[in-house]
């Protein structure tokens, strides 16, 4: 037996040994104690580092070398199950820094959830290591338990907040569609492995392997397009892409707001980085077929998230819509194989900062446990607090494509990688519907700065300044830095993502 | 091309007689499950269409696979199905508020019956002539147990905490909220 590098597992180990501790000192501590808070960020920003020092070993191991994404990943526990390459080291910075800004940034609603806050915060750990284990599994199989392992403490997560009506609901809702997404994705990588004979995708006997000992014709190639056809479903599913999106406005507006970044932004990265796993790292020879699907997916995701956002009155609901057109801004760029993955990194690093400041904003205008973000807690929020207003708009411009923030330096990307592919239409339809995105976005910041806000009577509407509790402030702060920082000069990221596969 | 094989020979075999019973049952029973009314009923057809995927592992020579979906799914889920009914007092009898209207049940079938085809296809154009192996080298547990605890330990690990994770959502979903004056105390 070969030695066990602990390297590749580290961040996961971490943060399942932060899991547990979280959870005996909430037994064994006084009840107003919550020193464990503290641990669950801890573990987050050790898995962040050590996600960091991943990329740096590998940068020190392959000097000089070029390899293909295929190829990469020296270092690894029984090859056949793990890997670590930059693409999965990069994931890990952006997977655990989003859960640790989504972390601190709600700490009110660790606060108000009491006794529970322990189980929250434990349940954030698992879901963060299970995000990145879809992302370092060589192995179908591992694959699938990432997913579930996050999966499930999602589906907690989004039911958290029980008081509030829409939160059971949103759970219910999200359990069913989402367990059935597994199923399917599940039967997908049976199906993968009646065809090739593989659930590994490198190493010896793995599915690459399979597909260089047979270039010219692969026997069963209808089973394994119909499995790669369930596996895309079932990851289409996740990352709310079109026409597997339903699901996603009402479990963003049902579920508390401050539980909702983790939910939109983790998995999105996650999703969108096993996805591009799957197809680039183990059927990069089968583009062909797989490539008319995914532009397929990313117009109807534009088309409908854009439509969608438009006529909705609701910050979350609105996200919630955006988030699917931005699903299929990142998939449009899938087109273009292996090359595509430096806009899609660019684009999901830039976009996932902006989605977790945006409902931080969210949880603090509309309350931390609230489901509903109506548009007129937001009127004239300029007025009650500029600081947080600013930050806001810096959120939505960036979202929108605006020059001088970080989002137009991503849509650049995808539309030039997906034009370079020769997918024309794609990059018009893009072109067309972030232009009417801009409706949506602008709609909010006029909203913030010009108009006046609404004195409701009714209980919970907050009119007042909201309160910069806990780390909010300096989560919305470093969020709305970054936008307009890679906005600016997006240089430095551009060159590191260059490297992220 | 498919069925190159001709019905006196494929008769001729016990196996195949075996794999056609438990066949047949198995797709009425599956069938039953959704259609029945009840949902007790559902739970029992359930066990029939489980305990024949399980025979049929059996006739693969996966003898351990077969005994762990007797105890894990017939044993233990389907048990739990019935405590689950039991304990939140559904309602025993047949439940007619259940049917969907008749458009939601035909585009069901319909998106059912196009994913069947699909599926079905794929497995016939991949494995349709393709004969049995003459014998079948039982599967032997010991392997088994070898590959999840050399090959498979990480994801062996992983199911562990997947059950952590559903634990601890159990526990939360179940356990009583606090009141709404300890909520304003907390708050």
């Amino acid at each position: 037996m070969e030695n066990i590098a602990f390297l590749p597992i580290g961040p996961e180990v971490i943060l399942l040994i932060g899991a547990v501790i979280v959870l005996m000192a909430a037994v064994t501590l006084d009840q107003d104690r919550r020193d464990w808070g503290v641990v669950g960020a801890i573990a987050l920003l050790v898995a962040f580092l050590l996600s960091w020092a991943q990329w740096l070993r590998l940068d020190y191991l392959e000097r000089g070398q070029e390899l293909a994404f295929s190829a990469r990943g020296v270092e690894s526990i029984h090859m056949p199950m793990v890997v670590m390459d930059r693409f999965s080291a990069f994931a890990g910075v952006l997977i655990f820094l989003i859960a640790f800004l989504a972390l601190v940034g709600n700490w009110g609603l660790v606060k108000t959830l009491g006794k529970r806050g322990a189980e929250y915060v434990a349940l954030v750990l698992l879901a963060a290591a299970g995000l990145h284990m879809m992302v370092i599994s060589s192995n179908l199989i591992l694959l699938f338990m990432g997913l579930e392992t996050a999966s499930i403490a999602l589906y907690v997560i989004a039911g958290f907040a029980r008081v509030e009506r829409n939160s059971d609901e949103s759970a219910l809702k999200y359990f069913l569609l989402g367990s059935f997404a597994s199923a399917i994705f599940l039967y997908g990588i049976a199906l993968v492995y009646a065809g090739t004979g593989s659930i590994s995708i490198y190493g010896s006997g793995g599915i690459l392997a399979f597909f260089s000992s047979q270039p010219v014709a692969v026997l069963e190639v209808g089973i394994l397009l119909t499995g790669i056809a369930l596996m895309i479903v079932g990851l289409a599913f996740k990352v709310s892409a079109a026409p597997f999106h339903q699901w996603a406005p009402d479990v963003y507006q049902g579920a508390a707001s401050g539980s909702v970044s983790l939910m939109a932004a983790g998995v999105k990265v996650a999703g969108i980085a096993a996805l591009a796993r799957v197809l680039m790292g183990a059927f990069p020879s089968r583009i062909d077929d797989w490539a008319p699907i995914i532009a397929l997916l990313a117009l109807l995701s534009i088309i409908v998230g854009t439509v969608g956002a438009i006529g909705q009155g609701d910050v979350k609901r609105m996200l919630a819509y955006s988030g699917v057109a931005h699903a299929g801004f990142m998939l449009s760029a899938f087109v273009a194989g292996v090359g595509g993955i430096p806009s899609i990194w660019f684009y999901l690093a830039t976009y996932a900062v902006q989605l977790v400041g945006a409902f931080t904003v969210v949880s603090l205008v509309s309350g931390v446990r609230s489901g509903a973000s109506p548009f007129d807690q937001y009127k004239g929020l300029f007025e009650r607090s500029p600081w947080v207003a600013m930050a806001m708009a810096t959120f939505m411009l960036g979202m929108g494509g605006i020059p001088f923030f970080a989002g137009f330096v991503g849509k650049v990307g995808v539309f030039g990688a997906a034009m370079s592919a020769g997918y024309t239409w794609l990059v018009a339809a893009g072109l067309i519907a972030s232009i009417a995105g801009l409706f949506f976005y602008l709609r909010i910041v006029v909203l913030m700065f010009f108009e006046a806000p609404v004195m409701a009577e009714a209980p919970g509407t907050a009119t007042a300044a909201p309160r910069l509790a806990g780390g909010a402030g300096f989560v919305i702060a470093l969020t709305a830095g970054l936008t307009i920082l890679f906005g600016i000069i997006p240089w430095p990221l551009l060159n590191i993502v260059k490297n992220a596969l | 091309m498919f069925f190159a094989v001709t019905v006196g020979d494929w008769l001729g075999e016990v196996e195949n007689w075996v794999f056609a019973v438990l066949a047949i049952a198995m797709v009425y029973a599956a069938i039953r499950v959704v259609t029945t009314k009840n949902v007790v009923h559902a739970a029992l057809f359930l066990v029939i269409a489980l305990g024949g995927s399980a025979a049929i592992f059996l006739l693969l020579g996966a003898e351990f696979v077969a005994w762990t979906v007797v105890m894990v799914y017939i044993g233990a889920v389907i048990v739990l199905f019935l405590f689950g009914i039991m304990i939140t007092r559904a309602p025993l009898g047949y439940e007619t508020k259940l049917s969907h209207p008749r458009r939601v049940r035909i585009g069901a079938a319909l998106a059912s019956g196009a994913l069947f085809l699909l599926i079905g296809g794929a497995m016939l154009d991949a494995f349709g002539d393709d004969p049995v192996p003459a014998a079948i080298d039982p599967t032997r547990t010991s392997d088994i147990g070898q590959s999840i605890f050399e090959r498979f330990v990480i994801p062996f690990e992983v199911v562990s905490f997947v059950l952590l994770a559903a634990l601890i959502g159990g526990i939360v979903i179940a356990r009583q909220d606090p009141t709404v004056e300890e909520e304003e105390v907390l708050q």
